[in-house]
């Protein structure tokens, strides 16, 4: 019998989908107005564009419609700093002080993005 | 070039010793370099990130992922060595070279003096993303960047990796709270060279290695296993499918390097003979040319050939692969090509080689490659950790420091470079003399170089892998700190930046049942609700738990990358200059080639265990001031509402550095815990895993990523700069205490290096007063046998007018951990950690 797929396999198979997904240049340089990458929920992972939500877990799809939130469960949501949050109800929006990316060592306040400087 | 010379120099008018009086280093070493030198130091263009950006002008260089993407889509049937060899040697004959006005070496990374070197696997969202690399045309590049991104993302060996591993492994590895760097072989390569094998085991000018020797030695191999499988099969025979591309892809890639050296002849002489019309740089670029047409395909006979072929060596490492660190010991194998050039045939003077020197030092600042925020972070202002090692023994346990050897610390002072820097080997043997010019390179504010213990790390290295004295005693600086010999089986191919672990997590989960509330999930194992304690030694073994959970998890996966890297990261230049993988057949970085191992497990944020565990003892357990309910609230709040509590943790605490055997038992315990553990863990080599705890600037990095301690530190403070230094600030008994606590760790048995960093005082150390002083220090931390020790010493004035005013403090250098920085291009944060450092008066 196979084995039953596990949260964290689903965190495996997004991360690597995120990895493995060939991107346009207008899928690049859209930043949508919420984004995840903007939001105080979202922790980002060191030396990619990728992370995950400190609020939602496994199962959680803020971009069907209607959104999906799940907040119980022992792993949390992948996302990526792009992700359109404009469903998602735990949205904060950050500020964000670090814009000149001169200190670009806190995470939670700084985004080095080209297209979020914009 | 006077004219030129004269527009970009801009020392004050004053004389040399009245700058010298004023520490005004930067402008004293301007006035003592030469004219050439000092257009070639003020000609480069600096790679390492100001903070998280990037200089204006700094581009990267997306000719090289092109021409090496166009290589490897054109030979698609190949294996996969072979059509690696075949995509850089693509790349080789076609990308861009150039040569600097007044240079006499040539080569680098990037296509363009001001590129960044972008290895094709690793092209994607970091650069598509950065604001100011991107080349004009911008349009064009930002498609150009999308298409091979999008290649290589369905190619990457990356991901080939990641595949293999646990999906936990993998989900709470990609939370970048635990390790730092990326788990494959080949990147953040940190390759080690086999020296013996190309420069001959006697060092000999004109009789080291050619690569057309080495070509030939990889025929003989060839031609033997085809003899093999023209005879009669006995299953023997079947390796030599996998081996037979791999030699081919070896020779492809030698002879690459070949025909890119004389690409650089040919311009050298075309500049030379058609346009040139200064008669002395015309001959320069003459010998240029000389030189490049004979190494690397013939072994170097003089010294600007000696410095050459060094310089191509690792031109063509970085090319090939994603290199982080710089192994090298220039003095020892360059000191024989030196001597005949300087001493014996006299076809140098002593200030020409060193000016050459210095010129070696500039193009290595010169190399650089795109690093991402990640990478970045952790090496705030510098492209990798190229700590250069200097000094030590010969084979024969002789001093090996020679002319040489005070040639580069003389040169070091004049070009002022923050990358390169230098591992000094103290041993018993060292003159005098020579260690005044190391004493001056730190009094001079360079921050280096490092001193390191010789007898204790040939030890340390005999110890925990096993390498015969005769072949330790050849050992470099793989990355800031860990020794490796630089033999046949003793060299290591690559180190995995990603066998870095984030230690605070240890304490930090001990204390919440493996909970982690900085990513809000959770990642250790559950080892028991803190509150609930009773005891000191109850918490203590839940460290131990989380401890041992955090090495294995982190092994775990560096050995699965470390053992299938060959498969995706294969290094057939690495493995053409390698005698056993031209003996074996076998890829450089296949444990199978027969490497001996070298493994380290690098702590970073590590003091802080012994601290929190310390501060937990005393006011929890033995004082009975708090209870760990009242604590762990504390801690669960990022003691917001409890700042007189955690003022009290801070400050009432016992603390390591201060020669206070209550926090040094615990220190000395936990480092003893890990080496138990170490001996149980294997690389694929065979050899156990020690640890080698230091920061670089990882302290800053992991600033957010560790929550609340019980040492008073809140969520988002900078972590502790050093490997064993004391906290910033806490200790409060002097140098001595703290080489005193330092002593109590057996720096042989208890882990591979445990980085010390130290602030001095420039008026005190001032005069041949202030270098007894050094030296008497110097002394005690010899006898306690402590193994590294590196010092900072510029005085507070100094570094916050460079805060006010960064536009007059460009040169300012500071000692970060690990390695050097200009001040300025190290963020506020990290410049603020330097600052709180406590300065130590010696005396």
């Amino acid at each position: 019998m196979p084995r039953k797929k596990s949260d964290w396999d689903q965190v495996k198979q997004g991360y690597l989908g995120m990895q493995e997904e060939a991107k346009t240049v207008q899928q690049r340089e859209y930043i949508p107005e919420k984004a995840c990458g903007k939001c105080k929920n979202f922790f980002a992972s060191a030396g990619v564009t990728t992370g995950h939500c400190l609020v939602l877990k496994v199962g959680s799809d803020i971009t069907s419609d209607p959104p999906v939130f799940v907040l119980d469960g022992e792993v949390n949501l992948m996302s990526d700093l792009k992700m359109d949050a404009s469903k998602c109800k735990h949205y904060e929006e950050m500020e964000l002080v670090d814009t000149d990316i001169g200190e670009a060592f806190d995470p939670r306040y700084s985004r080095h993005q080209r297209q979020m400087m914009k | 070039m006077a004219e030129i010379v004269a527009k970009t120099s801009t020392a004050p008018d004053r004389p040399l010793e009245e700058l010298e009086q004023d520490r005004a280093w930067w402008w004293a070493a301007e006035k003592k370099r030469s004219p050439r030198l000092d257009y070639l130091r003020k000609a480069v263009w600096k790679k390492g990130r100001r903070g998280g950006a990037y200089e204006q002008g700094i581009k990267v260089d997306l000719e090289s992922p092109q021409l090496y993407t166009d290589g490897w889509r054109a030979n698609e049937g190949d294996p996969q060595p072979l059509r690696r060899a075949k995509a850089n040697a693509y790349m080789m004959e076609n990308r861009t070279v150039f040569i600097t006005d007044h240079a006499q070496l040539v080569g680098t990374e990037g296509n363009l003096p001001h590129t960044l070197f972008a290895n094709a696997q690793m092209l994607g969202g970091e650069i598509y993303n950065d604001p100011i690399v991107i080349p004009e045309p911008e349009e064009e590049s930002l498609q150009l960047i999308a298409d091979l991104s999008s290649y290589w993302s369905a190619q990457g060996g990356i991901r080939e990796i990641l595949k293999l591993l646990r999906s936990e492994d993998v989900g709470k590895y990609i939370t970048g709270a635990l390790m730092w760097g990326f788990p494959f072989g080949g990147s953040y390569g940190y390759a080690g060279k086999d020296y013996e094998y190309i420069f001959g085991p006697d060092q000999i000018p004109g009789a080291g290695k050619g690569f057309q020797d080495m070509i030939d030695e990889i025929q003989e191999q060839i031609d033997e296993a085809e003899a093999k499988l023209d005879s009669s099969p006995d299953g023997s025979e079947i390796d030599l499918y996998e081996k037979l591309p791999n030699w081919e892809a070896m020779q492809i890639a030698l002879e690459a390097c070949i025909n890119h050296a004389r690409r650089y002849a040919r311009l050298a002489r075309i500049i030379a003979e058609n346009f040139e019309p200064d008669p002395k740089r015309k001959q320069e670029l003459l010998r240029v040319a000389e030189t490049c047409e004979r190494v690397p395909a013939k072994p170097a006979q003089t010294f600007q050939e000696y410095l050459q072929l060094q310089h191509f060596i690792q031109t063509w490492t970085r090319i090939e692969e994603f290199e982080s660190a710089w192994p090298t010991r220039p003095d020892y194998y360059g000191t024989p090509y030196y001597d005949k050039d300087v001493n014996v045939d006299k076809t140098l003077t002593k200030d020409e080689a060193l000016d050459l020197v210095g010129e070696f030092l500039i193009r290595a600042y010169e190399m650089g490659h795109f690093l991402g925020r990640g990478g970045a972070e952790a090496l705030q202002g510098i492209v990798g950790t190229w700590v250069w090692t200097l000094g030590g023994v010969n084979k024969d346990g002789s001093d090996a420091c020679t002319d040489l050897t005070t040639a580069f610390l003389q040169a070091a002072r004049m070009v002022r470079v923050a990358n390169p820097t230098f591992g000094f080997r103290w041993h018993p043997q060292v003159k005098d003399e020579v260690m005044r010019e190391v004493f001056e390179c730190i009094r001079q504010g360079l921050g280096y170089p490092s001193i390191r213990n010789d007898p204790v790390l040939i030890a340390n290295g005999m110890y925990w892998h096993r390498h015969p004295l005769e072949e330790m005693r050849t050992w470099v600086h793989q990355a800031c700190m860990s020794p490796c010999p630089a033999t046949k089986y003793g060299y290591q191919p690559c180190r995995m930046a990603s066998a870095t672990m984030n230690a605070s997590k240890m304490v930090e989960y001990a204390l919440h049942n493996g909970y982690d509330h900085c990513v809000n999930m959770q990642i250790g194992p559950k080892t028991g609700d803190a509150r609930q304690f009773t005891d000191f030694e109850q918490l203590f073994q839940a460290w131990v738990k989380q401890m041992e959970w955090l090495m294995n998890f982190g092994v775990r996966i560096v050995n699965a990358g470390r053992a299938n890297s060959y498969k995706n990261f294969g290094r057939p230049f690495l493995s053409g200059i390698s005698e056993r993988s031209v003996e074996s057949g076998y890829d450089t970085v296949d444990p199978r080639s027969g490497e001996r191992g070298n493994s380290w497990v690098t702590l970073f944020t590590f003091v802080e265990n012994a601290d929190s565990l310390a501060s937990v003892k005393k006011l929890v357990f033995d004082d009975k001031k708090y209870t760990m309910d009242q604590l762990i609230t504390a801690l669960e709040c990022n003691w917001d509402g409890y700042e007189q509590m955690r003022l009290d943790f801070v400050k009432n605490a016992p603390k390591w550095g201060n020669d206070d055997d209550y926090a040094d038992e615990i220190m000395v315990r936990c480092l003893q815990e890990i080496a138990r553990h170490s001996h149980e863990l294997k690389d694929p080599c065979g050899n156990p895993w020690p640890v080698l705890p230091e920061n670089v600037s990882g302290n800053i990095h992991f600033s957010n990523r560790v929550h609340a301690l019980p040492n008073g530190r809140r969520l988002g403070d900078a972590l502790y700069d050093g490997g064993i230094s004391p906290g910033p600030g806490l200790d409060k008994k002097g140098p001595t205490a703290v080489l005193k606590s330092c002593g109590k760790i057996n720096h042989i048995s208890d882990g591979r290096a445990f980085l010390l960093n130290q602030r001095l005082s420039p008026t005190q150390l001032a005069g041949e007063k202030g270098y007894q002083l050094w030296k008497a220090y110097m002394k005690t931390w010899a006898d306690l046998g402590l193994d590294h020790v590196q010092f900072n010493m510029v005085d507070d004035a100094t570094l916050r007018a460079a805060q006010r005013e960064p536009e007059k403090y460009q040169e300012l250098i500071v000692r970060v951990a690990g390695y050097s920085a200009h001040f300025v291009d190290i963020s506020r944060k990290t410049q603020d950690n330097i600052i709180q450092r406590t300065v130590q008066g010696l005396g």
